[in-house]
């Protein structure tokens, strides 16, 4: 993937292309916002656009991992849906590393308009002619529109290829190739790779198709506690606490800079660390279904939202894969607070048969002065 | 003694029509021909517009010279003052000397570094009770000096954010445990 020709997204609209110039991870606490080309000010696009992104509701999180986002684009998004497609190919081509931000040289152009609902399907938008209409030819590369399926055909035009998809499957085959994209798309939760697998179902015959699905559901599992792997390299590689159940670790923030630095796994017998903290990461390895809790609490807890502080996580590992959590801490407290993650590995029924607690009391003022 | 019954006066449409035309008249006044005068006076539908809406025209305009005009800002502020939706008087000072949260009964503001943390932080409204009327002017008071003003995007959820530049003087005001707020 990292051999991969770059490519310029640009939200096909109908008052001319609108390019995404770039996606940022964002503070959890806050709210996605798109902007305009690193200005101050959220386009009133942004609430839907945070619904579009954080789960239950959204679809990104469900892809990334992660539920904040800011995105700066190179000039004002409407409301409506048709951003929806480019903007969920723009969060997948920057997780795969190939989205192309301003000057940038482009293997590809795309140009795209079209919802997406939460089964990944695009759905239906109107002025789509015009749209295309409004963009010129792309400086540099090939240049594809993308465009719902089923809506009236849309001839080529100069420098743009017109080509209708139903779904991202299609999409990111036409973006990334065919290879590429089914790698992309192993590398997927199960909860997307469910929706992969219906599609295939409708494409094969029946027999082949109930085949297909089981292994592509058993690959895109198996990549999906791959990814998670691969995303708690830092923790992983710091050695972690092969001990018991969980692993783990935190990053310190610099008090000067405030700045973040490396995970440090934090061994089974340290219980104290002094210091300001920006997060703190668990994860365990043992095969089977896992419900873990992470939680941060102290004198701070009274006039917070507590949710904010408290972080659940409930589902499946093996494989030699990991399950991780991590969790914010309050920047601004200096008294002593408690970073408390617990896990229970749950039997058949449901009920723990095992579980395992671990608590680290943070000094974020270094101890002194309480 | 009293004064005598106008036509319309036990007329509630009537009575509407009437303020809603003077405040017509009166802000089509403000924008045409006395809107090359610097220090005229500034009509209450505007002010009233301003508080309803401050990312209107009306709103924008009255919230500049808010900044520059001693009076439209005492004037503003005494009006957001009495149809504020929320109040938060100065507080403890936080244990760090840098407040974060702030809150009331009803609505609860924060901020929120950024993870690029040299640019930019966010500052959150939300409603905390069943309330539905949202704030879209925050009013931020020192113990000394002028009062910060931000327009609020409208919200429909019960939960208002804003993106401020690090220095912000709005922001130095929230993290003084001095300051007061309102919410109008």
């Amino acid at each position: 993937m990292a051999t991969m020709p770059l490519i310029r997204v640009l939200i096909a609209t109908t008052r001319g292309p609108v390019e995404v110039q770039n996606i940022a991870r964002e503070n959890p606490a806050v709210r996605s916002v798109i902007c305009v080309g690193g200005a101050f000010t959220a386009l009133p696009v942004s609430p839907a656009y945070d619904a579009f992104v954080r789960e239950p509701t959204g679809v990104v999180e469900r892809m990334t991992g992660h539920p904040v986002y800011r995105t700066d684009v190179a000039a004002p998004i409407e409301a409506g849906e048709s951003w929806q497609l480019g903007m969920f190919l723009a969060h997948a081509f920057q997780l795969s590393g190939v989205l192309a931000k301003p000057g940038d040289a482009a293997g590809k152009t795309i140009l795209v308009t079209g919802g997406l609902g939460r089964d990944l399907k695009v759905t239906p938008v109107t002025h789509v002619a015009e749209k295309l209409a409004r963009a010129d030819a792309p400086d540099q590369g090939e240049g594809v529109f993308l465009y719902p399926h089923g809506s009236e055909a849309i001839a080529d035009t100069d420098g743009w290829q017109s080509l209708p998809v139903a779904n991202v499957r299609d999409a990111l085959k036409i973006c990334l190739g065919r290879e590429a994209a089914e790698r992309f798309l192993l590398q997927q939760p199960p909860s997307v790779g469910k929706k992969i697998a219906s599609w295939r179902s409708r494409l094969r015959a029946p027999v082949l198709a109930g085949a297909f699905i089981s292994i592509l559901f058993f690959s895109a599992f198996a990549g999906f506690v791959l990814r998670l792997s691969s995303t708690d390299n830092k923790t992983q590689s710091s050695g972690g606490n092969a001990v018991g159940l969980i692993s783990l670790s935190i990053a310190a923030r610099d008090p000067v800079s405030g700045e973040c630095g490396d995970l440090v796994a934090i061994p089974p017998d340290r219980n104290v660390f002094k210091g300001p903290v920006c997060f703190g990461r668990m994860s365990v390895a043992e095969r089977g279904e896992h419900r873990m809790r992470m939680t941060i609490d102290g004198a701070f807890s009274s006039y917070v939202d507590q949710s904010r502080y408290r972080r659940e996580l409930q589902r499946m590992t093996g494989g030699g894969g990991r399950l991780v959590l991590q969790i914010d801490f309050p920047y601004w407290v200096r008294e002593p607070v408690s970073l408390i993650a617990e896990t229970e590995l749950l039997g058949m029924d449901g009920n723990p048969v095992h579980s395992e607690r671990r608590a680290l009391e943070v000094m974020p003022g270094g101890g002194a002065g309480y | 003694m009293t004064e005598p019954k106008l036509p319309g006066d036990d007329d509630g449409f009537a009575k509407a029509l009437f303020v809603a035309s003077s405040a017509d008249r009166d802000i089509r006044l403000w924008l045409s021909e006395a809107a090359a005068v610097e220090d005229k006076p500034v009509p209450f539908a505007a002010f009233v517009q301003c508080l309803a809406d401050p990312e209107s025209a009306t709103g924008r305009r009255v919230m500049e010279m808010a900044v520059r005009r001693p009076d439209v800002r005492a004037a503003l502020m005494t009006l957001a003052s009495r149809f504020a939706l929320g109040h938060l008087p100065a507080v403890a000072a936080a244990s760090d000397g840098a407040l974060a949260v702030r809150e009331t009964d009803a609505f609860r503001m924060r901020l929120e570094a950024a993870y690029d943390a040299g640019g930019l932080a966010y500052f959150i409204v939300e409603r905390l009770d069943d309330g539905s009327d949202m704030p879209r002017l925050a009013i931020g008071i020192p113990e000394a000096g002028e009062p910060v003003m931000r327009a609020l995007p409208e919200s429909v959820d019960g939960g208002v954010q804003l993106m401020l530049p690090s220095d912000d003087p709005f922001l130095h005001l929230f993290r003084d445990p001095d300051s007061r707020f309102l919410l109008a």
